[in-house]
């Protein structure tokens, strides 16, 4: 039930951030649809790894790995840490690309360049 | 201690040493890089002989696949890293005096580049692939966007054309970032799908490994197709296959030449084999996607058509001369991609002597044209009328690289498209249609460039009116000859003796197409199973 809640929810910010991306002309909003869209994958890797009653997959002193055999899947998580970091600096990089871009062109929508285009 | 893995070690050491090495002297990245890659170049020869006997999979911090990452070296990935090495290098040669003096930090992102694409060569698990593809964006999104204009950098008095001169005159046409946040956002959106892809895969296999992958229970037909659609989607945007190229032009407008014959020639020449390797590798008989391969074969042979077309196209009506070889990277890199759709050795052998054939006269193309633009101080060719007559060897150059995409015999290209069409013939069915393409593609290609040529050996234009050109400015340095020569005389000795590379390509080929043995086998044994 909470794994159908989760794919769920995930899905629901994947279309989101899909139509941010496909409809706004804003570069900024389409950089906040990419990042829900980033969330939304996210979930939905870290959901497909979990079931119900799952516990953190970290072996300590008082749990040894006999004891751990309803953690939930470590490796989705490990794949979404990697995702989130570079999802950070994807976006920190398009943040610097928008502000040149505004800089140079007073706008944040992509405008016509009459000889360049 | 695997002596392979030190392969991917020179350029991301170079890559870390840079920002301190900046410290002392700002020349520092662009004196240390291609000494890191005669060093990697020279590690890659020593380390043929022992992988031309048997092919290694090595295994990366004692995590067994498929919960590890193993990278694969084979007769094919490794000479392909030795190959993209070898055009960093070439490359890096020309930077040393042909561009305006770059950043330090530049060769930071442009090493960078190259490791991700080695990695891209070598690797043989999905997560790592995608992990790879954004360093690799990341690097070049960058880059793009530090590079000046389309004209790279000029000094106002060469700005001839009425044209140009308007667009130097207003700073926001020079300094625009613009081509570089279309290729982030449609990159950043295709490569989250494959995460998407990745996590719905994971979900039903519970592996991320190619080997495994590749023999491994059957999924159904439509969520194979579904998946494997997801995963192939930033590899697509990444070998320019329509309908997911409109970046092509504004990125490789806004970057300088040198950076322009990186993006195709290396990073163009890893997403391809990337391609391959998931489609020809990872989609055997026996693999999880059995069920959805011939689609995806239709599809791919479709849209490498459809490129052929539009990218030849496309180069046909452009004035721009950097986004003429941009469009005409996008016909080349699909006749690669419907190579590899047919799958049979014919064709696999002319993809890969294609693509080999594609990187190098790609750089020599855009290594000459940023040495012409420079010269002529505009970026379109029309108004470069005469400037091989001026400069003989260079126009030679361009035109070695010219016949060489079109395929003319005696030069590399010829045999890479005659095997690949032998392919298709053999194929038959719908590998008709990109017959048919492919030779249409070669008539617009002998039109354009020899348009081009022609007017670049005209006579009368930028030579005569007002003294453009002094004498001085003419001379060659050798950054750009010893770099452009070995190019040229490749592509020569390519096409006059195929049997150089024809083993090369045998092996290559069966490894592609007979996953079992020469990949999976290999792969399973060291890595133990389930």
């Amino acid at each position: 039930m909470e794994t159908m809640l989760f794919i769920l929810s995930a899905f629901s910010l994947i279309l989101t951030g899909l139509f941010g991306v496909l409809t706004r002309k804003n570069l900024v909003k389409i950089l906040l649809s990419l990042n829900i869209l980033e969330t939304g994958i996210n979930l939905l890797v870290v959901s497909l790894g979990y079931f119900k009653g799952g516990k953190a997959p970290i072996l300590t002193n008082s749990v040894s790995a006999a004891q751990g055999i309803n953690f939930v899947d470590p490796l989705p998580q490990a794949l979404v840490l990697t995702s989130i970091v570079i999802g950070l600096s994807t976006t920190a990089l398009a943040l610097t690309l928008i502000l040149k871009h505004f800089r140079s062109h007073q706008a944040v929508e992509f405008v016509k360049l009459e000889v360049n285009e | 201690m695997n002596r392979e893995v030190v392969i991917l070690l020179f350029p991301i050491l170079a890559a870390f040493m840079i920002p301190a090495g900046t410290i002392i002297s700002q020349k520092f990245g662009r004196l240390l890089s291609p000494l890191a890659y005669v060093a990697g170049i020279i590690y890659c020869l020593l380390l043929m002989p022992m992988i031309m006997v048997r092919s290694r999979s090595v295994i990366i911090g004692n995590w067994l696949p498929p919960f590890g990452i193993n990278l694969f070296f084979s007769p094919l990935t490794l000479g392909l890293v030795l190959f993209i090495f070898l055009l960093a290098l070439f490359i890096l040669l020309f930077d040393l005096r042909n561009t305006e003096s770059k950043k330090g930090q530049y060769y930071l992102l442009f090493n960078l580049l190259v490791t991700a694409s080695a990695g891209l060569i070598l690797t043989g698990d999905l997560f790592n692939i995608f992990v790879f593809l954004e360093i690799a964006g990341i690097a070049s999104f960058s880059m793009i966007a530090a590079g000046r204009s389309s004209a790279g950098g000029l000094s106002a008095e060469y700005s001839k054309s009425a044209e140009y001169s308007k667009s130097a005159q207003s700073p926001q046409g020079a300094q625009s970032p613009q081509g570089a946040l279309k290729y982030l956002i449609q990159a950043q959106l295709t490569t989250l799908l494959m995460l998407g892809g990745i996590a719905l895969l994971y979900s039903a296999t519970g592996v991320l490994n190619i080997a495994f992958l590749s023999s491994f229970e059957a999924l159904k037909s439509s969520f194979a197709f579904l998946t494997l659609l997801l995963i192939l989607l930033p590899i697509f945007l990444e070998s320019k296959l329509f309908p997911f190229n409109s970046w092509v032009g504004g990125a490789y407008q806004g970057a300088e030449p040198s950076l322009a014959a990186a993006l195709s020639g290396i990073a163009g020449t890893a997403a391809a084999l990337v391609l391959a390797r998931l489609t020809l590798t990872m989609m055997g008989s026996s693999s999880a996607f059995a069920a959805a391969s011939e689609k995806i074969r239709v599809l791919l042979l479709l849209l490498g058509a459809a490129s052929i077309l539009i990218g030849e196209g496309a180069a046909f009506r452009e004035k721009n001369l950097k986004k003429v070889l941009a469009y005409s990277s996008i016909g080349q890199m699909g006749m690669v991609v419907v190579g590899i759709s047919i799958a049979n050795t014919d064709a696999v052998r002319g993809a890969l002597f294609l693509l080999l054939s594609h990187g190098a006269a790609k750089v020599l193309l855009f290594l000459t044209a940023g040495f012409f633009i420079n010269k002529a101080g505009t970026p379109f060719w029309k108004d470069m009328k005469g400037l091989a007559r001026r400069m003989p060897l260079a126009g030679a150059f361009f035109i070695i690289g010219a016949m060489a995409l079109m395929g003319i015999p005696l030069l590399s290209g010829f045999w890479a498209k005659l095997e690949l069409i032998r392919g298709a013939v053999t194929a038959g069915g719908l590998a008709g249609v990109a017959v048919a393409a492919i030779l249409l593609a070669t008539i617009l290609e002998g039109v354009y460039f020899m348009r081009i040529g022609h007017s670049l050996f005209e006579e009368g234009g930028i030579t005569d009116e007002g003294g453009v050109l002094k004498e001085d400015k003419i001379r060659y340095n050798a950054a750009y000859l010893i770099p452009c020569l070995a190019l040229a005389l490749s592509l020569i000795a390519a096409g006059l003796f195929p049997d150089l590379i024809n083993t090369w390509l045998s092996s290559a080929a069966h490894e592609l197409l007979n996953s079992q043995t020469d990949y999976t086998g290999l792969i399973l044994k060291v890595g133990g199973g389930l």
